[in-house]
């Protein structure tokens, strides 16, 4: 985050950090923390830039415990972004960088998918890619690419086994691989969509949606 | 052995407020558990219009993933991958499609006898006698000819004609 830069002092805040799947409380949780961190910081443009990537970082999974955040002081500045601003908005002081705990949360993440991966099919794993999940998907986790020493055939049918073991881990799995792209984009497809099946992610979020309303509409309108 | 409307199949997939309901009436009903390619038909349709709404689907991840990876996007792309979330649903849950009866059906129409596939024929006569839209008559006709005695469905409209899907030999069950 080139954009934020650490002075000294000390701001507490007391939130959430969820890791794992999405249930009602996952959500309301990273609500929460944006909420706090909005109040917090809602005086400036930038800094809701700056709230947004707090809860899409924190955010995305399930509660597995609470802990007191403490917050660096921060002055938020132009770097690295696109939007220059002409005063940088200074904060209260603090001992506890929050990327530093979120990069271990990612490491952490990366090592499960590619244990997952070599557990079930003792392939050799040439490394992994963590990047973050376009909304509105975020909210199931960071997506972790991983690239597995074989053809697609392989590593897809690998992601498939893979898929039902990553449920509810608090990350999206997608795999690459070192060999042929043996595969036709037919079967790519397949591969693809049951994996996400197994890995409990729906085709589409939309909370309104409603299975016996939707068909009725169908059918109402033939 | 029991058939499943499309509304409980969907909402396997789609996992919305029904869901629990979904799994409680497959839970509960005698199997095996069936569906037909009407319902698949159905089911597709209904998803693939929420697959370019207004939220982004994981259709649209995909399709950018196969772009980065290279892999050309075909024709049938849509198709293919609901048919693939389908499947695993279904192996899943344990449900099997049932084949189509190839079994031909003859309507005569005045002076005319018109060659037809059964379950057009049959979903006639079923809607005329229940008084039901032409697509649910398709289904009462599908659970007939195959043989299935029980009907999973999450919609009122058929509880509420079960008594006369009863006089036909079919039960409804439905939740909530």
């Amino acid at each position: 985050m080139s954009y934020l830069r650490r002075t000294s002092g000390t701001i507490t805040i007391s939130s959430a950090l969820v890791m794992g799947s999405t249930n009602t409380n996952t959500i309301t949780s990273a609500v929460s923390i944006h909420d706090q961190l909005e109040t917090l910081f809602r005086s400036n443009v930038q800094t809701q830039k700056f709230a947004n990537d707090i809860s899409v970082r924190y955010g995305a999974s399930n509660i597995d415990f609470l802990i007191s955040v403490q917050m660096p002081v921060l002055e938020l500045n132009s770097v690295g972004t696109n939007q220059p601003t002409s005063e940088p908005l200074r904060l209260l002081p603090s001992t506890f960088m929050p990327f530093d705990s979120m990069s271990t949360i990612y490491q952490l993440l990366e090592l499960e998918a590619v244990s997952i991966i070599k557990e079930i099919s003792g392939v050799r794993v040439f490394g992994a890619e963590i990047k973050r999940t376009k909304p509105p998907y975020d909210r199931f986790g960071p997506t972790i690419i991983v690239t597995v020493d074989g053809d697609a055939s392989e590593a897809l049918k690998i992601l498939v086994k893979a898929a039902r073991k990553v449920r509810g881990k608090g990350f999206m799995l997608k795999v690459r691989w070192t060999g042929r792209t043996d595969v036709s984009p037919e079967e790519f497809i397949e591969y693809y969509a049951r994996a996400e099946e197994e890995m409990d992610i729906p085709p589409f979020v939309d909370p309104n949606f409603d299975s016996v309303k939707a068909v009725r509409m169908a059918r109402d309108d033939d | 052995m029991s058939y499943l409307d499309t509304n409980v199949v969907l909402s396997l997939i789609v996992r919305d407020k029904n869901y629990d309901n979904a799994c409680s009436l497959i839970n509960q009903a005698p199997k095996p558990l069936y569906i037909s390619t009407w319902v698949l038909a159905e089911a597709v349709g209904v998803l693939s219009r929420k697959l370019k709404g207004r939220y982004r689907s994981e259709y649209e991840n995909m399709v950018e993933d196969m772009e980065k990876i290279g892999i050309p996007l075909p024709s049938q792309s849509e198709y293919i991958y609901l048919k693939g979330r389908l499947v695993e649903v279904m192996a899943t849950y344990g449900i099997k499609v049932r084949d189509d009866l190839m079994d031909e059906s003859e309507l005569v129409m005045g002076d005319s006898h018109v060659k037809t596939f059964w379950a057009m024929h049959d979903a006639a006569e079923i809607a005329a006698r229940l008084g039901l839209k032409a697509s649910d008559a398709l289904h009462v006709a599908y659970i007939k000819r195959l043989g299935l005695s029980h009907f999973l469905t999450l919609d009122k409209d058929f509880a509420d004609i079960k008594d006369l899907l009863h006089d036909l030999g079919i039960e409804v069950h439905r939740l909530p």
